[in-house]
């Protein structure tokens, strides 16, 4: 049996009176939030001058497709930004160059990105690769977790800036690129918070000086190149070193008096 | 959930509360009902509503109280078990015919309902009702929507400022 669409017996009823526009934002977000897609949820700012800017306060990101991350990003007014989540095959250092400041500016909760491109031989192709432009990491002063599948892009890390709030950060199929080292980012001073930090399938890392006091676990599971550790962490309960150090002569220094 | 000693133990009769709506009409109605509302279950858990008192919602009129504790009613005894592991298919189908005929309603209703479901914070109609409103928004282009929604018919100065924005927008149209 047929049924009229539900929505002409409303569109009778309500005819000149657009009720749920007189909704608060926080409720019309909540609406939003129920949209397939945030392209779906954006297309509703061209409705009224009411509906405008409301799907920008979206404060979950979720971009299944990967697509539109810039656009989103640099539309955001969102007061809280609590989860960004991305899955990509083929987002470019280009691209991710582009978008990342945007999420560290407006992100104060999760960040999830996985890009899944693969490498068939990255060995052979590390030099190749060098030659991409590396994505720089902006400094995310508000966030609490960062989880990056790079894809195997190049990543700079920031020479300054304070991670205030990161309590996790874990970075896979990353090529660190630049002369600053990770330990420097993820230390105490720079990081005050941190208490999980992995590094997987990952080249470019040869050396790791951590020093913190809040770091609890920690994972690494470099790709090849790896040589030195040095850990000073009073704190850290865990750590796992997995194939780190291939060929070469392993130097470690571990000062960890909670570590069992 | 509530203690013993609180009045279940009366023979199983189901406690009741008095709930006042803004227009001064009193409803009685099972705490367990009233308890879907995280608000009031605080109320109700300290003793509150009982007896004589009753509990003055000064948001909520009686037309929409009494739309609101319809749900209640009909939704207790599911939320009762848990969210019902051990109810049937049957029941469940139930509910959900209840629950789509429910929200089937003019929008200056629906509009009233959404703010005593957020008010009173009852979880599972305030999710009915925004999937009510997403489900009339889904894959509808914007003039779509804005019949759907009820919107007077644009002037032509609101459809230019339409027009411009939609190509600003140009790619959530791809």
């Amino acid at each position: 049996m047929l049924h009229q669409a539900p929505w002409r017996k409303e569109v009778a009823a309500a005819a000149g009176v657009d009720w749920i526009s007189a909704l608060p934002d926080d409720i019309l977000v909540l609406i939003l939030l129920r949209l397939d897609t945030i392209a779906e949820a954006a297309r509703t700012s061209v409705l009224s001058r009411r509906w405008r800017r409301v799907w920008a306060l979206l404060p979950v990101l979720l971009f299944p497709d990967g697509r539109h991350i810039r656009e989103v990003l640099a539309a955001s007014e969102a007061p809280a930004l609590r989860l960004i989540f991305i899955t990509t095959n083929d987002d470019t250092a280009e691209s991710v160059a582009a978008w990342l400041p945007l999420a560290a500016r407006r992100l104060s909760g999760d960040l999830t990105y996985n890009n899944r491109r693969q490498l068939e031989r990255y060995e052979e192709e590390e030099g190749a690769v060098d030659q991409e432009q590396a994505v720089p990491l902006p400094c995310f002063e508000s966030a609490t977790t960062i989880d990056l599948d790079l894809g195997f892009l190049p990543l700079a890390l920031p020479s300054s800036g304070e991670f205030a709030r990161l309590a996790q950060l874990h970075l896979k199929r990353v090529r660190f690129h630049g002369r600053l080292k990770l330990g420097n980012v993820v230390s105490s001073p720079r990081c005050p918070v941190l208490r999980l930090l992995s590094v997987v399938d990952s080249f470019g890392l040869d050396t790791l000086t951590v020093h913190s006091k809040s770091l609890l676990k920690m994972e690494l599971r470099p790709l090849n190149g790896f040589r030195e550790i040095t850990i000073d962490a009073q704190a850290l309960k865990e750590l796992i070193l997995f194939n780190c150090f291939g060929r070469n002569q392993p130097v470690a220094n571990i000062a960890a008096p909670e570590l069992v | 959930m509530a203690a013993p000693e609180s009045g279940d133990g009366n023979n199983g009769a189901a406690r009741m509360v008095t709930l006042i709506s803004s227009d001064n009409t009193r409803f009685e109605v099972e705490a367990a009902a009233a308890s879907l509302s995280q608000t009031l279950q605080l109320t109700i858990l300290d003793g509150g509503g009982g007896g004589g008192d009753g509990i003055p919602l000064p948001n909520v009129d009686s037309a929409t109280l009494s739309k609101v504790l319809e749900y209640c009613i009909k939704h207790a005894p599911a939320a009762a078990n848990g969210g019902a592991p051990n109810a049937t298919a049957v029941d469940r189908a139930e509910l959900e015919r209840f629950d789509n005929e429910f929200v089937n309603i003019d929008q200056s209703v629906l509009y009233s309902l959404i703010m005593a479901a957020h008010n009173l914070e009852i979880e599972g109609l305030q999710s009915l009702v925004a999937k009510k409103v997403a489900d009339m928004i889904k894959g509808k282009s914007p003039m779509e929507i804005r019949r759907t929604l009820g919107f007077p018919d644009p002037t032509p100065e609101e459809q230019a400022e339409m027009n411009a924005h939609m190509l600003e927008y140009g790619w959530a149209y791809e």
